[in-house]
C-alpha cells in the first residue's frame, strides 16, 4: 500500500516536472505533453472517490497557478478522473489477479494492453477538453484535432516509458 | 428519507464532480481574458437574437399607435406645407408686383387626420365612414385625401363620424388636369399642364376610373400623371389622382376616353386627412349669387 507521503511527493514531482520542463517543450509547435496526469493513475482505488476528485482538482489547479490559466487544467483533470473512474471496469481483465481494492492503476496491476487502452481514453478526454477550452471555439477544428492527437501521442509515449520503468 | 440518504451516498460523488467542473468553468470564464471575452460576446449575440425576436413579436402590438402618430404627423406636415407654400407665394408677389396680396386664398387649407372605420369598394355607390365628426370640426363638402392621393368629399356629418363620398362613387366628379412631363427643371417649376378634364367612376374595378372631357387634339401618353386642377372648390391644386393606364379616341366623339389608374388603393385605405378650405364659404356665396342671377 502506497503511503500518503509517497503520493505527496509524486504530486510535487508531477507539478514541478510539468511546469518547469514539459511546459517548455513544444513538439513541432503544435504538441505539448501533459504527463502530470499520471498522478491520476497513481492514486490507489482504496481512496474515496471524493478524495480522488479533490486531489484531481488540486493537481489541475496547481498546474493552472503556474501556467496562468485558472480553471483550465482543473476542469480537464477532474473530467479525466471521472472518465478513469467510470471506465476502469471496461478495461479490467475478467479472470483475474487484479485486486481493485488495493492497487493503483498501472501496467503492473492491469497489464500493458488494458492499461494503455484505459490511458488512451483518459488522455484523449483530458487533452480534448483542455484544448477545446483553451481555444474556446471550433473555428479552427482541424488544427485543434491535430494538436489534441499530437499531444496525446506524446503524453501516452511518456506515460508508457515512465510506467514501464517504475519499480 | 432513507432512500434519499442512500441516493446521496451513491450519487453524491457525481454531484461533487459536477460542482468541481462548474467551479473550474467559473474560474476559466472569470480569470482568463480570452475565454471571458468569447463568453461575453457569445452572450451578447444571444441576447441580441432574443431581443430581436421579442421586438419582432411586440412590434405588432404598437402598430396601431405608430400608425396614429404617423397620420397625425402627416396632417401636421401637410399644414406646414400649405403654410410654406403660402409664404413662398407672398414672397414672390412682393418682389414682382406693386399689388400687396395678403395671401393666396387657394392655398388656405388646414389638415386633420382621421381613421377609416367603414369602407366599401365593390358596390356601385361606395361610401367611407371616418371617425371624426362635427365635434372635431368636420363640415360638409370638405375634401378628403390620403398620403397617396385624392380620396373623396365629406357628404354628411354627425357628432363623431362623417360619411365620405369617395372617388369610387358616380355621385362626384373631380376636376383634374394631366401634367405635362417635365423635360427641364423650368417645366417642373412652372408645372405646365396638357389639359383639364373631369374624373368620374362608373362602377366596376375599384383600381380604375375614367377621365372625361379631354379634347382630341391634346397629345397624351400612357403613364401621364393626373392631378387635381384646383378649379373645384373641394381640392387644392396638385394633389395626386393617378396615372393614365390607357386611352381611346372614338371616331364619333370630340373627346378622349381615358382610363386612369388611381393612386390610392381604396381597398386597404385606413388613414386619411380631411382638408378644410378657409375661404370655401366666400367662394360658394359669390359663385351661387352669379348663378342665381342668371
Amino acid at each position: 500500500m502506497k503511503s500518503f507521503g509517497y503520493l505527496g511527493i509524486l504530486f510535487l514531482i508531477c507539478v514541478l516536472g510539468q511546469v518547469l520542463i514539459l511546459n517548455q517543450l513544444y513538439f513541432l509547435g503544435v504538441g505539448n505533453p501533459y504527463l502530470y496526469i499520471l498522478f491520476l493513475f497513481a492514486m490507489p482505488l482504496t481512496m474515496s472517490r471524493f478524495a480522488r476528485f479533490t486531489m484531481a482538482f488540486l493537481l489541475g489547479f496547481a498546474i493552472d497557478l503556474f501556467s496562468g490559466t485558472p480553471g483550465l487544467h482543473s476542469f480537464s483533470c477532474v473530467f479525466a478522473q471521472f472518465v478513469a473512474m467510470e471506465s476502469i471496469f471496461l478495461f479490467v481483465p475478467k479472470d483475474d489477479k487484479f485486486k481493485r481494492d488495493s492497487l493503483p492503476l498501472s501496467i503492473k496491476s492491469m497489464g500493458v494492453s488494458s492499461f494503455m487502452k484505459l490511458a488512451t481514453l483518459v488522455v484523449l478526454c483530458h487533452h480534448g477538453s483542455l484544448f477545446l477550452l483553451e481555444a474556446f471555439s471550433v473555428q479552427h477544428l482541424g488544427l485543434l484535432i491535430v494538436r489534441i492527437l499530437v499531444s496525446a501521442t506524446l503524453t501516452l509515449f511518456l506515460l508508457y516509458v515512465v510506467e514501464k520503468n517504475k519499480k | 428519507m432513507n432512500s434519499l440518504i442512500k441516493f446521496f451516498a451513491t450519487y453524491g460523488v457525481y454531484f461533487y464532480f459536477v460542482a468541481l467542473e462548474i467551479f473550474s468553468l467559473v474560474l476559466i470564464v472569470n480569470y482568463n481574458y480570452f475565454q471571458r471575452s468569447r463568453v461575453f460576446s457569445a452572450m451578447n449575440e444571444l441576447s441580441g437574437i432574443l431581443y430581436d425576436l421579442e421586438e419582432s413579436v411586440t412590434d405588432y402590438f404598437s402598430l396601431k399607435s405608430v400608425n396614429e402618430e404617423l397620420s397625425e404627423e402627416n396632417a401636421r406636415l401637410r399644414n406646414d406645407l400649405f403654410l410654406m407654400q403660402q409664404f413662398a407665394y407672398k414672397k414672390a408677389m412682393r418682389q414682382d408686383s406693386v399689388v400687396q396680396m395678403v395671401e393666396n386664398p387657394r392655398l388656405s387649407y388646414t389638415s386633420m387626420s382621421a381613421k377609416v372605420i367603414n369602407n366599401s369598394v365593390h358596390k356601385l355607390q361606395n361610401y367611407i365612414t371616418i371617425n371624426r365628426g362635427s365635434k372635431n370640426g368636420i363640415c360638409q363638402d370638405m375634401s378628403v385625401i390620403s398620403s397617396c392621393g385624392v380620396v373623396g368629399v365629406v357628404k354628411s356629418v354627425s357628432d363623431h363620424f362623417a360619411m365620405v363620398v369617395p372617388v369610387l362613387n358616380p355621385r362626384i366628379r373631380i376636376s383634374c388636369k394631366i401634367k405635362l412631363k417635365a423635360k427641364s427643371a423650368q417645366d417642373l417649376s412652372v408645372g405646365q399642364v396638357k389639359d383639364i378634364g373631369s374624373l368620374v367612376w362608373y362602377g366596376g374595378d375599384y383600381r380604375f376610373a375614367s377621365m372625361e372631357q379631354v379634347p382630341r387634339h391634346v397629345e397624351i401618353e400612357k403613364g401621364d400623371t393626373v392631378i387635381t386642377s384646383g378649379y373645384s372648390d373641394y381640392f387644392p391644386e396638385g394633389i395626386m389622382v393617378g396615372t393614365i393606364e390607357s386611352f381611346d379616341k372614338a371616331t364619333d366623339d370630340n373627346y378622349y376616353d381615358i382610363k386612369v389608374r388611381l393612386s390610392v388603393n381604396f381597398s386597404t385605405l385606413s388613414y386619411v386627412e380631411v382638408l378644410d378650405y378657409k375661404y370655401k364659404k366666400e367662394q360658394e356665396e359669390l359663385e351661387s349669387a352669379i348663378l342665381t342671377d342668371n
